[in-house]
């Protein structure tokens, strides 16, 4: 699979052929981008793009949520995507923390690089993740400004996920409870006391649960349940769900057309 | 009143670089088609899914198709995403399976209009919907360097984790790795004594959240047919 920037204008071919886009350059990427952002919201990645100074230029609503909970990532007064507050000094960014910890595999850049973020909580470290070729400026064919940043959280609740799971399979209100309790992670003795069930209906529940997913394990269980649907969550309901403590959405408009279309674009987001 | 990041250092073919290129770090396909089933974009794992012509396909005009086994080839297969576009569209968002022809496990499909908002020019007609598609025969893979790096751990047990995610039981696991049953469980051992879990899908569970959807690297797609081989049933649509 080969990448690289003449792909791109390939890809988005069929798009710019959209009336709607005006063949713009802008316009397409406002286009591409939101839906961008929201396709990470559904499958529960936060997903945040800084320039070269780290300062945020534009996040999804799960990274919203994460960086608004201050633990263990968060964004200072100017912007900047850090680790956090430091005794004595500046919290240091989180790009140059990527990149002073050195992980290059420089035979393959087509790679992400990770860094675990311990949380002051106690909560498992958050996954954060960036495309090596983000990291190497002097690389000839990048020449981008702006770098991604994708952020999982562990312990994200998985929201939603019982409809699907009950719908694919036809699984009962039951079965549907202890699938969801086993791919959060719980052990099977765990979930009976949470759903306030004996080991032995436990037990017969799972079994129907192998039945309907043919699995032969609790774990291939989990792996086939998290293959199918990964982390996503309800199509419907991501619209409207919007925390109120959030950071505030911020976008630039290179050029637009003309005022009213700048405005228009400008009200949209904010709603947003 | 929010504040308006100046970002005029960034060009805006960059910036649209930038965005193409973010969708391809996602595991799961990505398109967007128009209310006729006609493809406007696709990510890689998209395209891939596409090619493979197993459950979603492309026809020679552009258009998606996709189909069971006992769908018609074409005008049938057409028929039926359209039919799932315009459902996604009224119910704005739809989850669905995709049966597949080789008999593999069946795509996810998640269906949702694009914003209408940030496009005010749009006709009602032209509605764009974005599908989201989990192939569950797509490795889920969370690499081995990334593992060793966040939670410590030697090129076996990193190996070994990303077995156990794929649903592998321990000799499947002693198989693969050529080493016995005991040195894996073993090797498990210290796995779960790295990254803090009791049991193998606690184990499956911490993976998948820990790398969510995300590919750690560009790759591509391992051997599927090693690994989970097709049954044998005869390919239709």
């Amino acid at each position: 699979m080969s990448k690289g920037p003449q792909s791109e204008p390939r890809k988005i071919a069929a798009v710019a052929r959209l009336p709607f886009l005006g063949n713009s350059s802008d316009l397409i990427s406002q286009f591409l981008l939101r839906e961008l952002l929201e396709a990470y919201n559904l499958v529960g990645i936060g997903l945040a793009i800084v320039d070269a100074q780290q300062r945020l230029l534009q996040s999804n609503r799960v990274a919203d949520e994460i960086l608004s909970r201050r633990d263990g990532l968060e964004v200072t007064s100017d912007r900047t995507l850090t680790t956090g507050r430091r005794r004595g000094g500046a919290a240091p960014g989180v790009i140059d923390q990527l990149r002073d910890a050195k992980i290059y595999y420089a035979e393959d850049q087509e790679q992400m690089a990770i860094l675990a973020v311990p949380r002051p909580s106690g909560k498992r470290p958050l996954t954060v993740l960036v495309p090596l070729a983000n990291l190497l400026p002097d690389q000839p064919h990048v020449g981008s400004t702006t770098t991604l940043v994708f952020i999982v959280d562990p312990e994200l609740p998985m929201k939603g996920m019982e409809g699907h799971v009950q719908q694919v399979y036809r699984l009962t209100a039951a079965e549907t409870e202890l699938a969801t309790l086993l791919m959060q992670g719980h052990t099977l003795p765990d979930c009976c006391q949470r759903m306030g069930i004996r080991r032995s209906t436990a037990a017969s529940h799972l079994r129907q649960l192998f039945n309907k997913t043919q699995a032969r394990t609790q774990g291939q269980l989990v792996s086939v349940l998290f293959r199918r649907f990964g982390l996503l969550s309800s199509p419907a309901s991501s619209t409207n769900s919007r925390p109120a403590a959030t950071p505030t959405k911020t976008i630039a408009f290179p050029s637009p057309k003309n005022d009213a279309e700048a405005r228009s674009f400008a009200v949209s987001f904010i709603r947003r | 009143m929010p504040t308006l990041l100046d970002c005029k250092s960034t060009k805006p073919t960059q910036w649209l670089n930038t965005v193409v290129a973010a969708f391809d770090w996602l595991h799961a396909g990505f398109l967007i088609s128009n209310a006729s089933g006609e493809l406007l974009f696709a990510n890689d794992a998209a395209e891939q899914i596409l090619d493979s012509k197993d459950g979603l396909a492309l026809d020679e005009s552009g258009r998606v198709t996709a189909g069971s086994r006992d769908s018609i080839p074409t005008t049938g297969c057409v028929g039926e995403f359209r039919a799932m576009l315009t459902a996604a569209q009224k119910r704005n968002g739809l989850i669905l399976s995709v049966a597949r022809p080789s008999g593999r496990m069946p795509l996810t499909l998640t269906l949702r209009p694009t914003h209408r908002e940030s496009s005010p020019l749009v006709q009602a007609e032209e509605g764009t919907v974005f599908v989201l598609i989990h192939d569950p025969e797509r490795l889920a893979h969370a690499g081995v360097a990334g593992l060793r790096q966040l939670y410590g751990l030697t090129l076996t047990e990193a190996r070994l984790a990303n077995f156990v995610m794929q649903g592998k039981t321990i000799e499947d696991c002693a198989g693969l790795l050529g080493i016995r049953r005991s040195t894996v469980k073993m090797h498990l051992q210290n796995l779960y004594g790295k990254t803090g879990v009791q049991r193998q899908s606690e184990l499956v569970s911490l993976m998948f959240k820990s790398f969510g959807n995300i590919r750690c690297s560009h790759q591509g797609p391992l051997p599927i047919d090693s690994l989970f081989p097709p049954p044998d049933q005869d390919i239709a649509c």
